[in-house]
């Protein structure tokens, strides 16, 4: 699918989850564990504001059968969501693919949310993979050794 | 604190409750998963028909399912419905069908479905070398637990001359 064009409406615009933070997911029984974090410190606040629990649970619609709870991590900068009832009984009853969850996560991150014109701006293209960027070629490692630890 | 000798403080404990941790695993029915892989063009156009043909046959054949999941892996397994439809050129897709019933007859019967799909279903399908789907029966995970005065320690240590 194309990622949609910004719809400018005044001074916010639409993008994706996916440039505001990254997220990891597991399972606990029939619950998907989805830890979502900011990139960035500044984004924290709106990061809070964006993903409520009733707009997470609107946004999986039919994937997600109970309720959805969210726990703040604030020295994170992270949210941790319970999804319960999305993991299609869990563990070696469920039949799906993910049943662990563990990509669970990244389904959330192609929400589309509502922020500032500068946010969008700054933070444009962040979970992507850089355009140029060669999967074939080692990545290049930082120069710096830390002490005691032998460079490479 | 020094070499070998460190300060831990502030700990606090709680007293132990009257439960233990109890891990039950319990047989709870039987499952099993086909796929089968179709090819452009139109490969997920001829999925779907093949699901579609697929779901009717086993309707037709009366099984009592629990659940019936189908997937289009390299599509919408693992996002759902949140991608929408696929596109008319994409490369490939894996048409993934799992059920799972209290019993293991429908489940067996259903393994015996997908050769005939390959047969008589939408052309240019492959993926099935390794054969029929193998019937699994499910443990179910229940952790739970129980009033300790349920559970009665006992050890035994025997010793033997070799």
């Amino acid at each position: 699918m194309e990622k949609p064009e910004p719809a400018k409406t005044g001074d916010v615009t639409t993008i994706q989850l996916v440039d505001l933070a990254h997220a990891r997911s597991g399972d606990k029984g029939d619950t998907a564990n989805v830890g979502v974090i900011a990139y960035d410190a500044r984004d924290w606040e709106l990061l809070k504001e964006l993903l409520t629990p009733e707009r997470v649970k609107a946004h999986f619609g039919p994937m997600v059968k109970g309720e959805v709870d969210r726990y703040e991590l604030p020295t994170l900068n992270a949210l941790n969501f319970l999804l319960h009832g999305a993991l299609g009984g869990g563990g070696t009853v469920s039949l799906m693919t993910d049943a662990q969850g563990k990509v669970f996560s990244t389904a959330l991150l192609r929400m589309e949310v509502e922020v500032p014109v500068d946010v969008a701006r700054r933070v444009q293209g962040r979970g992507r993979t850089p355009a140029g960027f060669d999967p074939s070629q080692p990545v290049a490692q930082p120069s710096t050794t830390q002490e005691g630890v032998e460079g490479s | 604190m020094g070499t070998d000798r460190v300060r831990v403080s502030g700990v606090r404990g709680k007293a132990a409750t009257d439960f233990l941790k109890v891990s039950i695993a319990y047989a709870d029915g039987f499952k099993a998963v086909g796929t089968l892989v179709y090819a452009w063009p139109d490969a997920a156009a001829k999925a779907r028909a093949a699901e579609r043909i697929l779901l009717r046959r086993l309707d037709r054949l009366g099984l009592d399912f629990d659940e019936v999941r189908v997937e289009l892996v390299g599509w919408d397994s693992t996002h759902g419905h949140l991608v929408g439809e696929p596109p008319a050129d994409l490369p490939e897709v894996q048409l993934r069908v799992a059920v799972r019933s209290r019993q293991r007859e429908p489940v067996e019967r259903f393994t015996r479905e997908i050769a005939p799909l390959v047969l008589t279903g939408p052309p240019s399908v492959t993926g099935f070398a390794g054969g029929r789907p193998r019937v699994q029966e499910i443990m179910a995970f229940w952790p739970a637990l129980i009033r300790k005065e349920a559970v009665q320690p006992h050890l035994t240590v025997t010793t033997l001359e070799v």
